[in-house]
């Protein structure tokens, strides 16, 4: 038998965009450890097989049999390198191979590439629309796969990059890289915070410009590469008032996503598309009308004067505590009520008992890591839940008028939720429930 | 005597066998460890089915005729010794083997065999009663029930279905009227039924191939499997040895799911050469039978109209499974699959209709010197 077949390992969207991607071409198999269980986030395999008829869907114990036809594989940045599978293919010879790969391979256009710990989707997403005039498009770890966006006619691309991405991406061909931040977040499958940002570095490799946070020494790229640090460059930093772009200065007040965090991605994303001669009305134009992402402290609205902030994109502590610094940044001093809790990653919670003394009345936990969480946090009123509507109820029960309810749960959704959207929209609808 | 013999039978018998030594011996490289010994144990049982065939052939149709009660004897204890335990040796979860180290002998697929023998017989004698009355059928029935409960005991509920065919289907040419016959059927398929759903495993088999994609993972895998194959393999296949479709519906892909191979690799023009080449050579077994019946030699005619009905059931039963038409049975392709029994078995039946071909134009012969 001549194994010169591709196996695609993990069929979510990135898996699924490599299957239409790679579509058509000989002995495709696709394994995946959720096959036809009820939790499944893939097609059920009925649907499957009216899509790809010629294509292999296979269940994990057929796996050792099936990388005898295999020369290479994707394998899905929802798996770790370390998982049994993988280290199964690679000890049989087998290359691996990512979807960004697969894309920067095929890409006819310059390739932008962004991560970092939070707010690389809020960056993204900026640079794609200061970038829109001259037909770039935007995805990857957020929106449409990275593979999705070829077929559309775009000039450019901006990727959203996540440091399962970056570990396997042997690619090196990015015309310009950046990391936003590096903080602790998914210690659950990195060894420590040295490696994770070791990954996230690998974005840096013989890239064409690099824009990096000058206050986040894990973020620095090589000497040899061109760089902007981000509020070490005169040119480019957050100020009391407002931002410095390109040497100009705007004012809080013109731009509509607010946080401190928020400040320094505006200022960092105009940096990256000004590489590309976005022009600076362009660029200001983009950040008087950007909302911002959903799920990303969003308000859902106001019930009895209590206001009710979507966050469910905080899977991590960094993005729950910047959310509780936003609140609390805001003019009129308000006292929140907050719900979190999900799978953890092996973060250390006690982050957050420092963070949340004199601002937080409550908080309600929901999800598996409930308990680990409230141990960390003594001397903060806890309430357990039992699922997002009873957490809703009793937070609502907490707040007192002028208050917010703040959904920023600093976990994985994984062990309640399909993901953070899910989950996010989950609690919209509960809290659009209540206000009828 | 070479002229008598229908050349166009043995050449089809013998692109058949060769199709099925290419096929296992790919179908089995994928999980054979040491890469032939499935192939070269089909080569040695496809020789020995030649030989087979080459006795049958030369053994004239009376002998048969003679013996065919003692074949009725030996259907029954076939039936019987397989299921004593100690000599029948138990293979997922059926008793349908005997184990004698060098080769496993199937009861069930010569039970076929000799039942064919006995009722062709029988038939050739009461035929003339069976057209008066379909009560003349019961005393064969009679003796044929135990050897058909037996078989349903190992369970083997494949060929139950088979033999119950053949003899509805000799029968019917027998002249049975068509109440009779229709309240036979009714009767018999309802028993079936029964079976189906006393049976928690014949129901789930049934469950799982009304919709084989909501087990996909489980019960309905190795279907849905075979399916992809046919979806993979397209109008001219993917090439010969190059599926790999045969890696997941093991251990069954050199035998039971021989033809998803053929689709896979053989693609749509594979699979329907397969079967035409099949469907000639039952056609052409029923076109002896018929001219075996209208020259008066109604032994050799029902034994090569019962030849061509097991073959022909076994084909449909098995293309219909793999292709998920009907629920899955252990049934092998005859002619292809992998396995020595049915391989001698159904280059017996050959060697039933070509010596039937022989001695009926033996007999037009002579008629027409008279």
């Amino acid at each position: 038998m001549n194994p010169n077949g591709t196996l695609i390992l993990g069929a979510g969207a990135s898996g699924m965009s490599c299957l239409r991607y790679l579509h058509g071409k000989r002995d495709l198999i696709v394994c995946d450890t959720r096959f036809d269980t009820d939790q499944s986030p893939i097609p059920n395999s009925r649907t499957f097989y009216q899509n790809f008829p010629q294509v292999s869907l296979i269940r994990p114990s057929d796996f050792d049999r099936a990388i005898d036809s295999v020369s290479t594989m994707v394998v899905s940045p929802g798996l770790p390198l370390s998982h049994c599978l993988v280290r199964k293919a690679l000890s049989s010879g087998i290359k691996l191979v990512s979807d960004v790969d697969l894309f920067i391979d095929a890409a006819d256009g310059p390739v932008i590439g962004i991560t970092g710990t939070n707010g690389k989707s809020t960056v993204t997403t900026l640079v794609g629309a200061m970038l829109e005039d001259q037909a770039f498009g935007s995805g990857g770890n957020l929106g449409p796969p990275a593979l999705d966006l070829l077929n559309d006619g775009f000039a450019g691309y901006v990727l959203e990059l996540s440091s399962f991405q970056l570990e396997r991406m042997e690619a090196k061909r990015l015309d310009v890289a950046s990391i936003i931040n590096i903080s602790n977040d998914h210690l659950d499958r990195h060894e420590s915070l040295d490696s994770y940002a070791a990954v996230k570095r690998r974005i840096y490799r013989d890239c064409g410009f690099a824009v990096y946070n000058g206050d986040d020494r894990l973020s620095r790229p090589p000497d040899n590469v061109p760089s902007v640090a981000v509020n070490k460059d005169e040119r480019w930093r957050v100020i009391e008032s407002g931002v410095v772009i390109d040497g100009r200065f705007v004012a809080s007040d013109a731009i509509k996503l607010t946080g401190d965090h928020n400040r320094f991605n505006v200022v960092a994303a105009a940096a990256i598309a000004d590489s590309f001669g976005a022009s600076f009305d362009n660029i200001r134009h983009v950040l008087e009308s950007f909302e911002g992402l959903p799920h990303r402290a969003q308000i859902i609205g106001s019930i009895d004067d209590v206001t009710y902030v979507d966050d469910s994109k905080a899977t991590n502590l960094g993005s729950c505590i910047a959310a509780i610094e936003g609140v609390i940044k805001q003019p009129s001093s308000r006292r929140i009520v907050l719900i979190a809790g999900g799978m953890g990653k092996g973060a250390d919670f006690a982050a957050l008992g420092r963070a949340i003394p004199g601002h937080v009345r409550s908080v309600v936990l929901i999800g598996r890591d409930a308990r680990l969480i409230a141990a960390n946090i003594p001397g903060t009123p806890v309430t357990f839940a039992s699922d997002l509507d009873d957490a809703v109820v009793k937070a609502r029960m907490d707040a007192v008028p002028g208050d917010v309810v703040l959904f920023s749960p600093a976990c994985a959704s994984f062990d309640m939720f399909e993901n953070f959207v899910v989950r996010g929209q989950a609690f919209t609808r509960i809290v659009e429930g209540m206000s009828k | 005597m070479t002229a008598n013999f229908d050349p166009s039978l043995v050449i089809a018998w013998l692109i058949a066998l060769v199709i099925g030594v290419i096929m296992v011996a790919s179908a089995s490289s994928a999980f054979d460890v040491t890469g032939i010994s499935y192939g070269v144990r089909h080569v040695v049982y496809v020789l020995a089915s030649i030989c087979a065939f080459g006795v049958v052939v030369s053994l004239p149709l009376n002998l048969w005729e003679f013996g065919h009660k003692s074949c009725l004897f030996v259907a029954l204890l076939l039936a019987v010794v397989v299921l004593i335990p100690g000599i029948g040796s138990v293979i997922n979860g059926s008793r349908r083997w005997i184990d004698f180290g060098f080769f496993t002998f199937q009861a069930s697929e010569w039970i076929k065999f000799l039942v064919l023998i006995y009722i062709a017989g029988f038939l050739s004698r009461s035929g003339e009663k069976v057209k008066r009355g379909g009560t003349e059928l019961l005393r064969p029935m009679l003796w044929l029930t135990p050897v058909f409960l037996l078989v349903l005991i190992e369970p083997d509920f494949g060929t139950l279905v088979i033999l119950l065919v053949l003899v509805a289907g000799l029968a019917f040419l027998a002249g049975l009227r068509l109440p009779h016959f229709l309240l036979a059927a009714v009767f018999v398929g309802g028993a079936l039924f029964l079976l189906i759903l006393i049976s928690p495993e014949r129901t789930e088999r049934l469950a799982t191939f009304l919709d084989p994609w909501a087990s996909a993972s489980s019960g309905g895998y190795q279907l849905t499997q075979a399916l992809i194959a046919f979806g993979r393999g397209e109008i001219t296949g993917i090439g010969l040895g190059d599926g790999i479709q045969k890696l997941f519906y093991l251990p069954e892909a050199h035998n039971d799911f021989i033809f998803a191979v053929i689709a896979e690799e053989l693609g749509l023009v594979g699979a329907v050469f397969v079967i035409s080449l099949l469907g000639f050579i039952v056609l052409r077994g029923f076109r002896i039978a018929r001219r075996a019946v209208d020259v008066d030699r109604s032994f050799a005619g029902y034994l090569a109209y019962g030849a061509g009905i097991l073959i022909g059931a076994q084909v449909l039963i098995n293309v219909g499974v793999n292709t998920g038409v009907l629920p899955t049975k252990g049934l092998t392709l005859p002619f292809i699959s992998y396995g020595g029994n049915s391989l001698l078995v159904c280059a017996m039946l050959m060697g039933l209709i070509q010596r039937a071909s022989f001695e009926v134009s033996t007999k037009t012969k002579q008629g027409r010197a008279f």
